[in-house]
């Protein structure tokens, strides 16, 4: 293809793109290295959190369907973190079948610390923008967003 | 030569770092990209293999390494480029040089941002043996 015809602004911004995509990526990495814990565990104890400050309880189930793993594959994830004390399971209130599963304080505060501090520091930088550049910023980004939904549907 | 992701972090990385006159070894890059150091080991072969950077010895340790970056600039950008989809290049190019501009302020503060997460909270250890 021809690239001849791109502006070196639009090489500046995908250039910038490109950087934060790949900083983001090798933080997440150093940040479950640190927590020595695998993506799909990092990626549950959020949602485990996160269902938990809206005081919805979380079933295997739950958990399976907004991973988009198997069952099988939860229980094995739930033993883990059970025994690394992130986890806890309970009875369920209203499902004797069923169990609720926790995410300990101990877990709580490694996710926060971790997490709490990426979102604070990127919090502030947005902060740091003004009126204009705000919506310079989210133009682009939606644009961009809606550009992708697009590219999705043709694809699909 | 196709570059891989990891490829272009480094390599951005340690032109970063060369700008602000910071030399780099192989360590910094592990962590920086949380590999492991036998993994950087590979990509460091591969990338001076392909004449991207150089290994050379360290001024002030010589059993240590520093990683010269020798890519030329078009080249990196041309594999940036040719990893990104032409649709999504239209709307980069779309945005006015202003807009252009917070965009692109705002992307690298966010980097920095995330850069600077470390993030070993429960092992204390391990920060204090980072970049020395």
């Amino acid at each position: 293809m021809n690239r001849r015809d791109t502006s070196p602004d639009a090489v500046r911004v995908i250039e910038a793109m490109s950087d934060y995509q790949a900083a983001e990526q090798a933080m997440r990495r150093r940040t479950r290295e640190s927590m020595r814990m695998g993506e799909a565990d990092l990626r549950a104890l959020r949602f485990l959190l996160r269902r938990e400050s809206e005081g919805r309880p979380v079933t295997p189930a739950d958990l399976a369907s907004a991973l988009g793993i198997k069952s099988s594959s939860v229980t094995v994830m739930l033993d883990r973190l059970t025994a690394s004390g992130h986890v806890r399971r309970g009875p369920h209130p209203t499902d004797r079948r069923s169990l609720v599963i926790t995410a300990t304080p101990g877990a709580d505060e490694e996710v926060r610390l971790t997490l709490g501090e990426m979102h604070a520091r990127m919090l502030a930088v947005a902060a740091s923008l003004d009126e204009r550049q705000a919506t310079a910023v989210t133009t682009f980004l939606r644009s961009l967003t809606d550009t992708l939904h697009e590219l999705d549907r043709s694809e699909t | 030569m196709r570059m891989s992701e990891n490829d272009i972090s480094a390599l951005r990385y340690l032109l970063r770092a060369k700008e602000r006159g910071i030399s780099v070894g192989p360590k910094e890059i592990a962590d920086y990209l949380g590999l492991q150091s036998s993994s950087i080991t590979v990509l460091l072969d591969r990338l001076e293999r392909a004449g991207h950077v150089r290994r050379e010895p360290s001024p002030f340790d010589r059993r240590a390494l520093i990683i010269e970056p020798t890519v030329p600039v078009g080249e990196l950008q041309k594999a940036i480029l040719s990893d990104t989809r032409a649709e999504l290049l239209e709307v980069a190019g779309a945005l006015e040089p202003e807009a252009a501009d917070a965009v692109v302020r705002f992307m690298d503060r966010l980097r920095a941002a995330v850069d600077g997460i470390d993030a070993p909270v429960t092992t204390p250890t391990d920060r204090s043996t980072r970049g020395e």
